[in-house]
């Protein structure tokens, strides 16, 4: 107990709240920006049972953010790189790498048993997810987002409290809440949110007073001015999200939520729905390495593609596609899709990952 | 009254001093905001006023702060 001591000499931990995180199991979605150091102070601090959830691979732009990342990981699964990395910051505790990313056929086995759930997304269609599973399940759950120098957390669907549905019903635009990605972060302002998250984990797996429930901190890393709103829970929210968990695996998120207009290649290689791909380069100047319609973007029209599947659009690198995936929207089709990084990241990624082109 | 304004709201308008000539409630200020910048519209966002979230027949007064605050995608 020498690894916890300065912890427990504090009156409101002692041997006794020790115990209590040595028996927690947590769940982490995603292992980015956020769930980097929440997974490391958590480990750190002796939680018993960590769950590590992520899809993606680890590139070198990340490394600016993604504490637990250096050269040895890059290529290798987030999941399992990060649990390699934990076990060494503390071997007392069960690490669980899930390669893949929480998707709604595999959501409730994967969260279930768990006492809390950290959403360290990047995205609204996980967050989503996460919401209507924790509250089916009963779990409480903390989430974290990010915007360029500012930051947000709150702690959702403790006793039957607000959820996140409650906070926000109404799913924003991609235009309107870029990501990371598209805006640029900066790692200090991703590690104090994901503190601050850690820090609000701790508090509750510990029975101390969780400042955060029903409560939304808003930080601004800039100003360094703080506000915490309070909001209540919203009966038509919380039905909402218990209806979506009895038919979870049909429903849609990324298609109810289109502030994901673009897949990763992770997402591509693990779809569970035929997807129809489309490349819209000018000329194939290389061959695509999946089957693929080819339809020059110049030429493409709606009316060529189909409004009843996915529709994923393919360019060299994601941004022309990305333009028409946009455009498409705004001509009524809802299912089209852009992938992120194009033909290069894609070809990388199902080389490192072994995968096999399943269907076209 | 502060208005403040938080994540890519601040693309759209800046915080400020709103000076209240006569009383007025969160709705009908919501209203002509929206009206002075149309873009709001196009964003998902909650209203909070004194860091609680707003009712629309909330009266505002000189002292208050009215916050908008939009869901964050990044992580």
């Amino acid at each position: 107990m020498e690894r916890y001591a300065r912890q427990m000499i504090l009156p409101e931990i002692g041997s006794a709240g020790q115990e209590k995180l040595a028996a927690a199991r947590v769940a982490v979605v995603g292992a980015g920006g956020l769930g980097c150091p929440v997974l490391q102070y958590l480990a750190a601090a002796g939680v018993g049972e960590l769950t590590i959830i992520d899809g993606d691979r680890v590139q070198k732009s990340n490394l600016q953010r993604q504490i637990l990342f250096g050269a040895s990981s890059l290529g290798q699964n987030k999941a399992r790189a990060a649990a390699a990395r934990l076990k060494d910051l503390n071997g007392e505790i069960q690490y669980r790498a899930v390669d893949g990313f929480l998707l709604p056929g595999m959501a409730i086995e994967t969260l279930r048993g768990h006492d809390l759930v950290i959403d360290a997304t990047d995205n609204f269609a996980t967050r989503y997810l996460i919401n209507d599973v924790c509250v089916g399940l009963g779990l409480p759950f903390i989430i974290g987002a990010l915007d360029r120098f500012q930051g947000q957390m709150a702690l959702c669907n403790h006793n039957g409290g607000p959820s996140y549905r409650c906070l926000f019903p109404d799913r924003p635009t991609a235009e309107t809440a870029p990501s990371c990605g598209e805006q640029g972060i900066l790692g200090s302002v991703a590690g104090l949110v994901g503190l601050a998250q850690a820090n609000e984990a701790l508090k509750y797996l510990l029975g101390l007073n969780c400042s955060a429930d029903g409560r939304l901190w808003f930080f601004d890393a800039l100003t360094l001015q703080a506000r915490t709103i309070s909001f209540k829970a919203d009966e038509k929210q919380l039905a909402l999200a218990r209806e979506n968990f009895k038919r979870l695996p049909d429903v849609d998120y990324s298609l109810e939520c289109d502030g994901s207009l673009e897949w990763t290649a992770g997402m591509f290689l693990q779809r569970e729905k035929e997807t129809v791909l489309v490349d819209v380069r000018e000329s194939a100047t290389t061959p695509p390495p999946f089957p693929c319609r080819h339809i020059p973007g110049s030429r493409l029209r709606a009316e060529m593609l189909p409004a009843e599947s996915d529709v994923l659009l393919v360019c060299a690198h994601g941004l022309s596609s990305l333009r028409l995936a946009v455009l498409l929207r705004e001509q009524g089709l809802e299912r089209v899709y852009s992938l992120k990084g194009g033909w290069t990241k894609l070809s990388g990624e199902a080389a490192s990952g072994g995968y096999v082109a399943a269907n076209k | 009254m502060k208005v403040r304004v938080f994540g890519a709201l601040t693309q759209v308008l800046q915080d400020r001093e709103q000076p209240l000539e006569h009383p007025l409630t969160v709705g009908e200020f919501m209203k002509r905001l929206r009206e002075e910048h149309p873009r709001l519209n196009a964003y998902t966002f909650r209203v909070a006023l004194n860091q609680k979230m707003a009712a629309d027949d909330d009266i505002l007064h000189e002292e208050d702060e009215l916050a908008l605050l939009p869901p964050f995608a990044g992580g």
